[in-house]
């Protein structure tokens, strides 16, 4: 049986290339009944005020960055008496894009001018060669190779026990008290999200943490390390994750050659079998952008330093 | 210059075991390089109040899954009917739109079917053929591409078509700022009109309603038949669902040469929409 709910969104995005190019305000409720909605775009002005609070938050953390192309989503959102509210920021730089928040909206600026190629990048296989996973990178593996494929249903595989996938949500769409799914049990995500008024909402990852306990790591050489991937997917039909890397390096004899973006492409049992250690806390990768089901939903994310081996 | 559009509509959704009914009207700018949106509260006179639509959703819902039973899957089914007043410059016009998405599954098979209308003969068919598939196999030397397959594709040739094969843009209708649709030929960008799916989407010049055109409309009926999508199309490579006389059968169809092409039948919601029609390709 569905629970029948209110909720209620307000969204102001901008799309910033040294000036404002695009804004939007969007907002509207919807009251569910079992398996009825009627939505319309009502407005809460509340939840509107505090989106453009959360808007000029965002506009404050690029105004300082140079050329800067950005695209900032600020949203506030009720379900039952919970209120939440978010922004995120994507910066674009030379063909690259992350996601992230104004508290970091400069470091990760300043990262990515940093990663922007040399005119010539070396190809490589990356199978054969110790992949390391740098700045939190190894919860986009795990975002697809667990959390899709519990959204999916798939068996949980054996995973060594040093590792724990986790999705910790700090918020449900439906008004109900967020909690956490074990993503490597094969639990799917316990928080129902949606993009907007208009959408249904489902069982959706909100925040993946990757976290090892008593897991060993040496750093080979020589070794790809990952820190930045344009996407991922992972497929149901074959249990098979796919991932876009766009930025890692060949780590040879001392010296640091950046690689030209490659596809990992992977079973759900090979991603398994190919974990060697980690070390460390979670890092924060800068971010996801989930795009399942026709609903974009921002995911963060965190992981350790990871060794895999394909 | 400073343009205003707006919106105001309503839509009946199903997706994922839900009926879901919107209402809601909008606005957008585009005042130089600025595009803006926003909802609109009061809509102005002239413009309609949302009209009713969406009786047929749960009808066509029950008629899909019953043809899509077990062995095979629904792994997305989205049936939507909506209609829209628009306006812009003082200038109102209507519109109603019908989709269907349909993702249906058997083994490690995915079929996909797009329809801008109601009708699910195309669906019974695949349906009934899916379960059939025995395996991966190289294409055909030369396939007809069924209607649902050629318009995923049309869109792909524009500015690399053949010199054999003519792409129109179709007449009929208004585009995103309520300009006539007229008949083109497409060679390549600027296209003549607006493409403008939603008021919160800064509206493009895109091909509208495209049908592909050779001079040789004769289909042989004794070829394969690719008769569903398997994949999206990936430029000019189709992984296709292919029935070739009692066989069924999965295939990767690289487009290099196409031989003819029927007259066009039926409007699909790929791209900025186009026309499904029989193909034979090499």
């Amino acid at each position: 049986m569905k629970p029948a709910h209110r909720f209620a969104i307000a969204t102001c995005e901008e799309l910033w290339t040294r000036e404002c190019l695009e804004w939007r305000v969007s907002h509207g409720a919807l009251q569910q009944s079992g398996t009825r909605i009627t939505a319309t775009d009502a407005a809460d002005q509340e939840l509107l005020s505090r989106a453009e609070e959360r808007l000029r938050e965002g506009r404050a953390a690029i105004a300082t960055l140079p050329d800067v192309r950005a695209r900032i989503v600020a949203s506030s959102r009720r379900a039952g008496d919970r209120v939440r509210d978010d922004v995120i920021i994507v910066l674009s730089r030379a063909g690259l894009s992350l996601v992230t928040w104004p508290e970091h909206a400069l470091e990760d600026w300043n990262w990515l001018e940093m990663c922007e190629a040399p005119p010539a990048r070396r190809q490589v296989t990356y199978r054969g060669i110790p992949i390391v996973w740098t700045r939190g990178s190894a919860a986009v593996l795990f975002h697809e190779g667990a959390g899709h494929a519990a959204e999916h249903g798939a068996p949980p595989l054996r995973w060594p026990g040093w590792i724990s996938v986790q999705d910790e949500p700090a918020f449900d769409d439906t008004g109900a008290a967020p909690r956490v799914a074990d993503l490597l049990a094969g639990e799917p995500p316990r928080a129902l999200r949606r993009a907007s008024f208009v959408d249904v909402a489902l069982p959706r990852m909100s925040s993946i943490v990757v976290r090892q306990q008593g897991a060993t790591m040496d750093l080979p050489s020589p070794r790809i390390e990952i820190s930045l991937l344009s996407g991922g997917s992972y497929e149901p039909l074959t249990d098979e994750v796919s991932l876009h890397v766009s930025v890692a390096h060949l780590i040879a004899e001392g010296a640091r050659t950046q690689l030209s973006p490659f596809v990992i492409e992977e079973s759900r049992q090979g991603i398994r079998r190919s974990l060697r250690g980690a070390t460390g806390e979670p890092q924060r990768y800068p971010g996801v952008i989930c795009s399942s089901e026709g609903q974009q939903l921002f995911a963060a994310s965190a992981a350790p330093v990871m060794l895999t081996w394909f | 210059m400073r343009e205003v559009y707006r919106k105001r509509g309503r839509s009946v959704r199903w997706e994922h075991g839900h009926l879901i009914t919107v209402t809601e009207s909008g606005q957008a700018i585009e005042e130089g390089q600025v595009f803006s949106a926003k909802p609109l509260r009061d809509a102005p006179p002239g413009m309609a109040a949302p009209h009713q639509a969406g009786e047929g959703v749960e009808s066509v819902v029950d008629q899909i899954q019953t043809v899509v039973r077990s062995p095979l899957s629904i792994e997305r089914l989205v049936v939507s009917e909506g209609s829209a007043d628009h306006e812009l410059g003082g200038m109102f016009w209507t519109e109603t739109t019908r989709r269907v998405h349909l993702s249906m599954t058997f083994q490690r098979y995915r079929a996909l079917i797009d329809l801008g209308d109601f009708e699910i003969d195309e669906i019974e068919r695949v349906a009934g053929v899916l379960p059939r598939v025995s395996g991966e196999r190289a294409a055909p030397d030369r396939v007809v591409l069924e209607s649902a397959v050629t318009a995923a594709l049309v869109p792909h040739l524009i500015g690399i078509a053949p010199p054999n094969v003519t792409l129109l843009q179709t007449a009929g209708g208004l585009d995103g700022k309520g300009r006539v649709i007229e008949e083109s030929v497409l060679r390549g960008p600027p296209f003549p009109n607006w493409y403008r799916p939603s008021y919160r989407v800064r509206p493009q010049l895109v091909p509208l309603n495209v049908r592909a055109r050779c001079s040789v409309t004769g289909i042989e009926p004794s070829l394969a038949r690719a008769v569903a999508l398997l994949a999206p199309p990936h430029g000019l490579s189709l992984r296709v669902l292919v029935v070739e006389g009692s066989d069924v059968y999965a295939a990767t169809v690289h487009v290099d040469r196409i031989d003819a092409i029927a007259p066009p039948g039926r409007w699909y919601p790929y791209a900025a929409g186009s026309f499904g029609a029989l193909m034979t390709v090499v």
